[in-house]
């Protein structure tokens, strides 16, 4: 029987075997090796691109954060919380009214009636219509400082004047809402306008403040009786 | 080595040349596999460097986030109850500043010869007023105000809705007009 692989062919695989080993070995890396080292590169890759949004997001939260004076996010949340609640408060609505009463009065327009308060409300906003009486001149002056009256946040809807001693009625809406906590690492977004809107709040409440005078403590007038035997009959 | 120089000296030379065809595309492809390898090794040795300095800078700030947490919750606050403040002051009707603009035309305060005896205006600046007049003449006078260049541009809609005349009245003229300001900011 005649042999397949000739003697001289034989001699020159065994001259040729590192070779011959080479094109395996090098058809295992090709093959195996390097789509392996290729498919960690790859995930890896994506790795840092999940890592680069989150670190993006941390660093825009921070400098978000960090262009807030701490006791200004505290003042502005302070005057946010009061003037828009997360739930509404009967009592501090008529606290509220009492309050746009007196700075009624302050710019002679005389309230003469309250709607119920409690029954015309939608979601977050209560609508309470009111009637009074004075000039039209009053009325506007009254407006003017009408969005923070009582430390809340107000809005007119309508008004209606009939005669020439203006008696009016018009419509204001009062504001609550709960505000959803931030569920896990988000980003955090925050609106200059926004902020903006919570600013002039601020600056409408301090102008418009209108201190209690039955809080009001005249340091001068206090005396204070002492009694040296307190025990002493 | 034996070698039979007559007979397979020819084939001898086509096999070994295909061993040097080989020898050479294998020479060739090991350099190519070593320079890929070296370069996937550099690269992913690299992203492995870059991977843990975002590991740790990631950490760091995570750390702050967790001291932050007060803040950013009473932020994330702000600007949502901003957005509704933001949102009611837009829609709110401005009734000063309406007064403002309308008070030169109108003459809120009554004179002589004319006194506003309605005004109901609403927050989508639907606006209705009444005026009456003491002659007729005062009513001329004040028509030509009503349809005077300056206050129809204060409108998006207007128009005279009724006139009428009551003689058994001192207010003998009744003027009632209707129509759409236009919003408050665009006219200060």
């Amino acid at each position: 029987m005649k042999p397949k692989i000739s003697r001289f062919t034989l001699q020159l695989i065994k001259k040729n075997a590192f070779f011959l080993f080479g094109i395996f070995f090098f058809t295992a890396i090709f093959v195996v090796f390097i789509p392996f080292q290729l498919k960690g590169y790859l995930q890896i890759k994506q790795e840092i691109e999940k890592e680069e949004e989150e670190v993006e997001k941390l660093v825009s939260n921070q400098q978000k954060i960090d262009a807030f004076e701490t006791f200004d996010i505290d003042r502005l949340y302070s005057v946010v919380e009061e003037a828009v609640p997360s739930t509404e408060d009967g009592l501090n609505v008529l606290a509220s009214l009492e309050y746009f009463s007196n700075q009624a009065l302050r710019n002679n327009f005389f309230i003469t009636s309250y709607s119920n308060p409690f029954t015309k409300s939608s979601e977050g906003v209560l609508s309470i219509s009111i009637e009074g009486t004075g000039s039209v001149k009053s009325l506007a002056g009254l407006m003017q400082s009408l969005q923070t009256a009582g430390n809340r946040f107000i809005t007119l809807d309508n008004v209606e004047i009939t005669g020439t001693e203006a008696n009016a009625v018009f419509a204001l809406n009062y504001y609550s809402k709960k505000i959803p906590e931030m569920k896990g690492a988000k980003e955090l977004f925050v609106s200059e306008d926004n902020i903006e809107a919570v600013r002039q709040v601020q600056n409408s409440l301090e102008k418009n403040y209108i201190p209690d005078p039955s809080l009001e403590l005249d340091s001068n007038n206090q005396t204070y009786q002492t009694n040296p035997d307190p025990f002493g009959s | 080595m034996k070698i039979n120089l007559i007979y397979k000296q020819e084939k001898y030379r086509k096999i070994e040349k295909k061993f040097k065809i080989i020898r050479y595309t294998i020479i060739f492809v090991g350099i190519v596999a070593f320079i890929t390898v070296a370069i996937l090794f550099f690269l992913t040795f690299s992203q492995n460097a870059i991977y843990s300095e975002l590991t740790s800078q990631k950490s760091v700030y995570l750390r702050n986030a967790t001291q932050n947490q007060e803040k950013e919750k009473k932020v994330h606050l702000l600007d949502k109850k901003g957005a509704l403040i933001k949102e009611g002051m837009q829609n709110e009707l401005q009734f000063a500043s309406y007064y403002q603009i309308l008070d030169p035309f109108l003459q809120f305060e009554s004179t002589s010869s004319s006194e506003v005896d309605s005004l109901a205006v609403d927050k989508d600046g639907e606006i209705t007023f009444s005026k009456n007049f003491y002659s007729f003449s005062d009513l001329l006078a004040n028509l030509s105000i009503f349809e005077s260049q300056s206050f129809i541009d204060l409108f998006e809609t207007a128009g005279i809705e009724d006139m009428s005349l009551n003689s058994q009245s001192s207010n003998q003229y009744s003027l009632t007009f209707s129509g759409q300001i236009k919003p408050a900011k665009e006219l200060e």
